[in-house]
């Protein structure tokens, strides 16, 4: 709460309220809609902060939220006797939860699933060792004494789970200075039909050097994430996991509305 | 969803949130076809590139997707009408194919301006 009140004290004018909602059900103008939206987004944000931990971006949360708040103005009815704050708060963080809940069941893990993944985890990299190749799901579950279906849930939601916000710092432990930029120079024919470089030479930036450099040894090198696990001293699920971030936020960089 | 002779057949609704539950479908299926774990992340990675490329060039919902599994090798395609217009050249298309070529062994598009006909091939 205290975080929000640096902003913006919640504290609403009642009178104006009553004088907006009911000019907007007389004459239904959008702009009255508007003013209505703006005049109440700081509880949108002090309800979306509440949810800023579970690693999507704040300003993702807000949009969410907004929805909430519109419907919650277009269904309010001014003769009951409660105040609207009441009436949206409800209304707005069903709509976030309904957010959470549509975009990842896996965002909440349960528990024999994260005990399960660290268990995949581990056992991965000793049946590589002992088979001398990469293990299937199928060797990892009789492993493991569990179906493979479990693998499977396991290791998607972990993804999910682990999943931090696009903004978010990772650490570069073993990516040094690495630059895919200057190795794309050098390897052009592998881009050919890839037009547009300027796009995916800024989306690069985003990225960190060891994010780069797994994009580099998978795409480029074709490395498969085994080997690329292997030659950075990191797990095979950790590659996975990096490759699908850096994935996402190559695609949220080049475009806009995907994300 | 719908079996037939091994096809499998799967309609989704065109919209982000099923990407990982096509990630999930494509992890059961690949991994009863014993394909490592390096290709069943390459092939997670394949169906959501496919799926979201759908996605860009205005596929409307549902995007039918079908599963095609072989002796050794597993054939995905995407099917489904264009909307009106909406087919927009995009510069994450030219990399969506990168990564597409990457990760599968072959990679086809048979569609028109009217139909979205993506043809994904991975060997065990």
């Amino acid at each position: 709460m205290a975080e929000a009140g640096q902003n913006r004290s919640l504290v609403w004018d009642r009178g104006k309220t009553y004088e907006l909602f009911t000019e907007y059900r007389a004459t239904g103008d959008p702009e009255i809609r508007d003013e209505l939206v703006r005049m109440y987004l700081n509880l949108v944000e002090y309800l979306a902060r509440r949810f800023k931990s579970r690693g999507e971006p704040l300003d993702d949360l807000i949009q969410v939220g907004t929805i909430g708040l519109i419907k919650a103005i277009d269904r309010f009815d001014i003769e009951r006797a409660v105040e609207f704050t009441t009436y949206a708060t409800p209304t707005i963080v069903g709509e976030l939860k309904r957010y959470f809940r549509d975009k990842g069941w896996a965002i909440r893990v349960p528990r024999r699933l994260q005990e399960l993944n660290l268990q995949v985890n581990q056992i991965v990299n000793g049946l590589t060792q002992e088979l001398r190749r990469t293990p299937t799901i199928n060797e990892i579950a009789d492993k493991l004494g569990v179906t493979s279906e479990e693998v499977i849930e396991a290791m998607e939601t972990s993804e999910a789970y682990n999943f931090i916000s696009l903004d978010g710092d990772l650490s570069t432990e073993s990516g040094e200075n690495f630059s895919l930029l200057e190795y794309i120079g050098e390897n052009d024919k592998q881009l050919v039909g890839l037009e547009d470089r300027a796009s995916l030479g800024a989306a690069l930036k985003g990225l960190t050097p060891q994010e780069q450099k797994i994009l580099y040894l998978r795409f480029f090198r074709g490395l498969t994430q085994t080997e690329i696990a292997s030659e950075l001293d990191i797990s095979q699920m950790h590659v996975s996991r990096l490759l699908r971030r850096t994935l996402q936020v190559l695609r949220q960089k080049m475009l806009s509305f995907e994300e | 969803m719908v079996e037939t002779d091994g096809r499998i057949y799967l309609e989704l609704p065109i919209e982000k949130e099923f990407a990982g539950l096509l990630r999930l479908f494509v992890s059961g299926i690949a991994s009863r076809m014993d394909f490592d774990l390096d290709a069943v992340d390459d092939l997670k990675i394949a169906v959501e590139e496919a799926f979201l490329t759908a996605m860009r060039r205005g596929v409307e919902s549902p995007v039918q997707i079908h599963f095609v599994p072989g002796d050794y090798r597993l054939s995905i395609e995407f099917k489904g009408r264009v909307a009106k217009g909406a087919a927009e050249e995009n510069p994450a298309d030219d990399f969506g194919k990168f990564i597409l070529e990457a990760v599968v062994d072959e990679l086809s598009h048979m569609g028109s301006d009217t139909d979205f006909d993506l043809r994904l091939v991975k060997n065990v």
